[in-house]
């Protein structure tokens, strides 16, 4: 069994790759999804697989390309807290960075929440509405 | 880890005596060579070296604000670091209220932070908030 850390090293690798499917495998069924802070389509909830395949859908359309990099692995019992830095290029090619911590809970091998926190709703250019 | 060196204990102690305006009880929390990762985008946001240059810096970011209230919502222990999210509020003395998300992680050594680091947004929408951007 993997340990909860190598769960979620796994998970960046399917989003850096793009690895849709194997991505939303990695969450368990009824995962909770969250993004923090203001941002109209950057920011928000989800719940389950099919929630958080709309929000991944929903980033591909606003933006031209969504990364983060992950720094820094702390790992608290089932939860592993990652410091990094997120990114998002626009579609008038500007890129929009902000230091990030994104959280994880791990149970069976599976991610039963996400939540990610940064600046990147706020230092969006304009505020965008759903 | 138990007793006076657990993270969760010592951030909490600091989080009740920021709550209640006890600012030398917080102080007293700080080691004396602590480095505090103030977010870049808040006022005065940078990286402060020693217990002495933090009080000297919080007054001064303080200023600006009539209050600045943390609710911590969940803490968790990794290691010697406890991880604390929550909401902060803050209230310019020439503005609104402005509420968000904040992350902070402390690490602890021998009952007192080590280093402290924080994200949040505030900053931002302390600026767009100024800059009349809704």
């Amino acid at each position: 069994m993997e340990t909860p850390e190598q769960t979620v090293l796994r998970a960046y690798g399917h989003f850096a790759r793009g690895e849709v499917t194997e991505l939303l495998a990695a969450l368990a069924p009824d995962v909770e999804w969250r993004v923090a802070g203001q941002g109209g389509n950057h920011g928000g909830a989800a719940r389950g697989r099919d929630g958080v395949e709309a929000v991944l859908t929903r980033w591909m359309t606003t933006f031209a390309e969504v990364g983060v990099r992950p720094l820094e692995f702390h790992a608290a019992g089932d939860t592993v807290f990652v410091v990094g830095e997120v990114t998002a290029v626009l579609r008038d090619g500007e890129t929009i960075r902000s230091p990030a911590v994104q959280l994880f809970e791990v149970k069976d091998g599976l991610v039963t929440r996400f939540e990610s926190f940064s600046e990147l709703g706020a230092r969006l250019p304009v505020p965008s509405v759903d | 880890m138990a007793g006076a060196d657990d993270p969760v204990q010592v951030v909490m102690r600091g989080f009740a005596a920021w709550a209640s305006g006890d600012m030398d009880e917080a102080m007293a929390l700080l080691a004396e060579d602590a480095e505090w990762n103030h977010a870049e985008s808040l006022p005065y946001g940078g990286t402060y070296h020693g217990a002495r240059e933090i009080r000297e810096a919080i007054p001064r970011w303080m200023v600006a604000f009539s209050s600045v209230r943390f609710e911590p919502e969940e803490v968790h222990a990794s290691g010697d670091t406890a991880w604390v999210i929550g909401t902060m509020e803050a209230t310019p003395r020439n503005g609104t209220t402005v509420r968000t998300w904040f992350v902070h992680a402390y690490t602890v050594r021998d009952g007192r932070m080590r280093r402290l680091r924080e994200w949040t947004d505030m900053g931002l929408l302390l600026a767009r908030q100024e800059a009349g951007v809704e």
